[in-house]
């Protein structure tokens, strides 16, 4: 009875309370001040808005940080003439004077222009305010800039870019999996453009499903995240994407050693469209040497399989007023392999689909509202039919949400942020084995609302506490076999969060953070521990509380010259909840059944020195690290440390411009011994009909690997076109990944041959891999 | 930058350094060190004499392990049913494998049998339950011509107290060692080698767990596709009913990297203890003419 009427007024309540938000929101938005100057920050060539840039009035401290949508306000704007200032990142230095009445408030457009070269001397009195804005701890943004930087293995990447940062591991190079201070890739959240995706790897891994050339700004958040976002445990990816170019068509196609990407732009009534797209074509390249090849050649090569990848990506926006704007923005993007012989034959596909509606509407000069609509799908199938076996597994999850969030710029000293999301998540895993199948689906509904206020209560002292409420409401969990229906019960989770920054110089600053993260979403890795070949995707059903974590973190910053930043930042990370599937799992009624509760920790610092300006860019991070885990199932129930668990990583990259065309990269990488299971011994088990020999290993993960140790240099040579027509800029690149072919070492196989002796074989990683390609941009 | 930073930072890393130091040396006890543990395969088949259980050792990595040498001798081995117990002895020709000499003790259907090993100072134990017999009832066909689309269909009574249902293909000499020769026949050399390697030899096996079948009603039922019997020649197929501690070992005897041991129900050691009951029929695979 108590269920029932809570469930009755969590789903009334759901629809209330983001009307009761709207409205209340639209009530705030009518007072105005007259003492703020707000506005835009554009590119001025693509007018593009530009996110986090620095806007400040000259010679007080009132500044402020441009928004996702490029938005900002200044409040307690002296009267007069003041100089308003902006910088960013790979453009010049702005400055207006504005005679400034006080009487009303001001609106105004800032253009910034671009420019490769970036003067050290430069005096960028507004670059502090980015880091002095940024509340939040754990915090790195990745602009193209940074990404285009970054050495690569075939091209650039976010993902590959992103484990170069401190607090980031990987667990191989055939991964592009993220583990942020002692979380696992499935508790990050990934947003492109607000939309969630839950899957970021193609080609297993070695590459992210990112576009570089889409990407405005990458906001990375490696713990302590803001109310803002939920539904994970671990770390924050936000991806904007670009709008596309206001001023004039614009293209760029690149050909490299993997695949051929190409991006178009342009204007379109009062905005802009956007479209990028990528395909690998080693495929062609394999199928076209088939036919053209004879005999024993042929045989060979059709031993190969057939692989492809491709991503699209397309986004429209559009100003309906100086209030408004409408984009719609579309991702599609597949993996693919087939092998077909006759004894052997399968086909392994996944892929992500999202769509968004987003409209910006600005309420007030003080008021910035975003709303959205989107649907992300996530499907992945292993279907094998052949000599010796018919099976299938596949997986869905269809993502759809509905969700809203508003800013207030209050006053100088306070914005406050606030929304709601409303989301439905169905998923679906299928397995089928010849005329078997076990067919589990499950759905769950949330409602989250946050708020969160950026306090400057005084001149040294920045707070934002903030809270995040989520109701979730499981559905039915089906299990087709035994026609089994499970109702979990409806939960209400409260998640404070808070963080603090206090400026202890002009130029230090110590910050903390603290909060509490839930997730209702659990994964089942399909691969061999070393290597994640499938990701199986099931919402809890309720029989489970959710999994759960608690971060504290706490750190210093500082800037040592307008160009050289450090931060130092230290973190403990408590997860008393974590699920790992059980693989004795059989009669399978409900969530409970299909997974082990566990916890986990982790703590560390990261250390970090970043050169942002000047012919010589890059940064610098030294991470130590610890984390645990300890399940029941695994290892008698002790404590162990996961794979991905490093003590030390150092990371160094840099990039040197020698002119205007001419660029070298370099990047070392190193980390001492991730754990493994080291095998001790062998026996062999007799079976009713036959017999088969199993390793006696240690303790789960008690022995270290060797240090992992790797270095990734480049050139690139890029040449503007002022006087032709069609042809903007050229560029080619050579890069060598893994420059000195270090083998470092991934793994150990133990195999057992006929006459009972064991041989341990080392699986090593890449060798030296060169890679180049050529861009065009017209 | 001004002075007041660079003092404070000088302090810190004064103070970090050490800390770094301390903290970041790793112990050096963690090495595991190997340890010899025993092994116990042991089923006990519903209707049958208790004649198969067999010790084993653990070797290192660098020895070569045979039966001969990982047998177990001389163990205490005893089996306890409806509070009596039984001693079994060990085989005079092979090591490690002991039986109860008594062959009209049989293997009972819902019966509770505890295993209890001593062996130097490894005391070991596991208990099963035996289900009930299990029959099949009906098979589509003795002789089936290979790769034949028609599918090898059979049904088998659900035993009482099963949790699950093993179903094995086996390839018997007929009147020799089966006849490989289907690959070659399509002018694929080398696959057969590989596939007989895969499959120990001359057994597949499929995993039919009971909660893939319906609870209602008495029949199981499976549908074999012609690709469970590779090879020409005379095929026994088996059903099993099985209980929990095979079910378990089966779901998890696929080592990962973490090499962690498959689920057993042998405490004190490595191993299964289980009771089954089977059932066969015979099918021979002819070639195309």
């Amino acid at each position: 009875m108590v269920q029932s009427r809570m469930l009755s007024n969590w789903q009334t309540a759901k629809w209330i309370l983001p009307i009761l938000l709207v409205t209340g929101f639209f009530s705030f938005g009518s007072s105005v001040r007259a003492d703020t100057i707000s506005g835009f920050v554009r590119d001025a060539e693509s007018r593009e808005t530009l996110v986090a840039a620095n806007v400040i009035i000259q010679g007080t401290s009132f500044g402020a940080m441009t928004n996702t949508e490029g938005y900002f306000v200044i409040h307690n704007v002296p009267t007069g003439d003041v100089i308003l200032a902006c910088t960013y990142i790979g453009y010049k230095p702005y400055q207006q004077t504005i005679s400034f009445s006080g009487e009303k408030s001001l609106t105004v457009e800032i253009e910034l222009e671009p420019t490769a070269l970036q003067s050290e001397e430069v005096v960028v009195e507004a670059e502090r305010t980015e880091s002095v804005e940024l509340v939040e701890t754990g915090t790195i943004h990745v602009t193209p800039r940074k990404l285009q930087a970054s050495p690569v293995m075939a091209e650039a990447d976010l993902m590959r870019t992103l484990q170069s940062l401190p607090g980031v591991l990987t667990l191989s190079e055939f991964s592009s999996g993220l583990y942020v201070r002692g979380g696992t890739p499935d508790q990050n959240l990934v947003l492109l453009d607000g939309v969630q995706i839950y899957n970021v790897n193609h080609l297993f891994g070695l590459f992210s499903t990112f576009d570089v050339e889409a990407i405005k700004d990458v906001k990375f958040v490696r713990s302590g995240f803001s109310a803002r976002y939920g539904h994970r445990l671990s770390s924050v990816l936000d991806i904007t994407n670009k709008d596309g170019n206001r001023s004039g068509f614009r293209g760029k196609t690149s050909l490299g050693l993997v695949s051929t990407r190409s991006t178009l732009q342009g204007p379109v009534g009062n905005g802009a469209w956007f479209f990028s797209g990528r395909r690998t074509y080693v495929d062609y390249i394999i199928n076209g040497a088939e036919q053209m090849a004879t005999g024993a050649t042929r045989d060979q090569l059709e031993f190969i399989p057939d692989y492809y990848f491709y991503d699209a990506h397309f986004k429209v926006s559009q100003n309906l007023g100086p209030q408004d704007k409408l984009s719609l923005t579309y991702y599609s993007g597949r993996d693919m392999l087939n092998y077909d012989q006759q004894q052997f034959a399968f086909s392994f596909g996944w892929g992500n689909q999202a769509l968004n509606a987003r409209w910006t509407h600005l309420f007030s000069d003080q008021l910035f509202s975003n709303f959205h609509l989107s649907r992300s799908y996530y499907h992945s199938d292993l279907d094998r039919d052949d000599a010796l076996f018919t099976g299938k597994i596949f997986n869905d999850v269809a993502d759809l949400n509905l969700g809203g969030d508003f800013e207030y710029f209050a006053s100088g000293t306070q914005t406050v942020k606030a929304g709601f999301e409303v989301k439905r998540l169905e998923a679906q895993y299928d397995a089928r084995l010849n005329k078997q199948e076990a067919l589990q689906t499950a759905g769950s509904s949330h409602l989250a609302l946050y708020i969160q206020n950026e306090w400057k209560v005084s001149p040294l002292l920045m707070v934002q506490p903030g809270l995040r409420v989520t109701g979730y409401f499981p559905q039915i969990y089906h299990n087709s076999h035994e026609q089994v229906s499970y109702q979990g019960d409806p939960t209400l989770t409260v998640m404070p969060r808070f963080s603090a920054k206090y400026l202890l110089t002009d130029h230090m600053r110590v910050k903390a953070s603290l909060g509490r993260y839930v997730q209702f979403l659990n994964i089942v890795p399909l691969g061999d521990g070393n290597m994640s070949i499938i990701d199986i995707w099931f919402p809890n059903d309720g029989s489970l509380p959710p999994s759960e974590a608690y971060h504290y973190v706490a750190g210093l910053e500082g800037d040592l010259t307008p160009a050289l930043s450090w931060s130092v930042e230290t973190y403990y990370k408590t997860m008393p909840r974590l699920y790992r599937l059980d693989m004795t799992a059989v009669r399978v009624q409900k969530g409970s059944d299909l997974f082990h509760a566990g916890s986990g920790w982790a703590a560390g610092a990261d250390f970090y020195l970043e050169k942002s300006r000047g012919d010589f860019t890059g940064w610098l991070s030294y991470s130590l690290g610890w984390t645990k885990r300890k399940f029941a199932a695994i290892d008698d129930g002790r404590e162990f440390y996961p794979k991905f668990d490093r003590r030390h990583n150092v990371k160094m990259v840099g990039t040197y411009r020698f002119s205007d065309r001419w660029s070298t990269n370099v990047a070392w990488t190193y980390g001492t011994g991730q754990g493994y299971t080291r095998p001790l011994g062998q026996y062999q088990l007799r079976y009713p009909d036959h017999q088969e020999s199993f390793v006696v290993g240690g303790h789960r993960n008690n022995a270290r690997l060797p240090a992992y140790h790797r270095l990734d240099v480049g050139i690139r040579y890029s040449r503007v076109m002022p006087e032709s027509k069609w042809l903007r800029e050229w560029s080619w690149y050579l890069q060598l990944f893994n420059a000195y072919n270090r083998r470092n070492l991934w793994h150990k196989n133990v195999s057992f041959s006929d006459n009972g002796t064991a041989k341990v074989t080392e699986v090593r990683m890449l060798p030296i891999l060169p890679t180049l390609g050529i861009e065009i941009a017209f | 930058m001004d002075t007041g930073s660079i003092v404070m930072m000088r302090k810190l890393w004064i103070m970090l350094i050490p800390a770094l130091i301390w903290t970041g040396c790793e112990s050096t006890g963690m090495e595991p060190e190997y340890e010899e543990q025993l092994v116990v395969s042991a089923y006990l088949r519903v209707g049958e004499p208790i004649d198969s259980v067999s010790i084993s050792r653990t070797f290192t990595l660098e020895s070569r392990y045979t039966e001969e040498e990982a047998g177990v001798s001389e163990a205490r081995v005893s089996i306890r049913v409806d509070d009596k117990e039984y001693t079994l002895r060990e085989y005079d020709d092979r090591n490690g494998f002991y039986h109860l000499p008594d062959k009209t003790v049989r293997v009972r259907p819902g019966a509770t049998y505890e295993l209890l090993i001593d062996y130097q100072e490894h005391h070991l134990a596991g208990v099963t339950t035996a289900p009930s017999p299990v029959n099949i009832t009906s098979v589509n066909a003795d002789t089936l011509p290979f790769m034949d689309p028609d599918r090898f269909a059979m049904n088998w009574d659900k035993a009482d107290g099963a949790d699950g249902y093993l179903v094995t293909t086996q390839a018997t000499p007929w009147p020799e060692k089966p006849y490989a020769g289907r690959l070659a026949d399509y002018g694929v050399e080398g696959i057969v080698d590989f596939q007989l390697a895969q499959f120990g030899g001359d057994t597949l096996q499929a995993f039919s767990p009971i909660s893939q079948y319906g609870v209602d009603g008495l029949e199981q039922t499976i549908e074999f596709p012609w690709h469970m019997f590779s090879w020409y020649g005379k095929y026994t197929v088996k059903v099993y009913a099985i209980t929990s501690e095979y079910l378990d070992l089966l779901t998890t005897q696929n080592q990962t990297g973490a090499f962690e041991d498959p689920v057993y129900n042998i405490e004190g050691g490595l191993g299964i203890f289980t009771a089954l009951s089977m059932d066969s029929v015979t099918v021979v695979v002819q070639r195309n003419q």
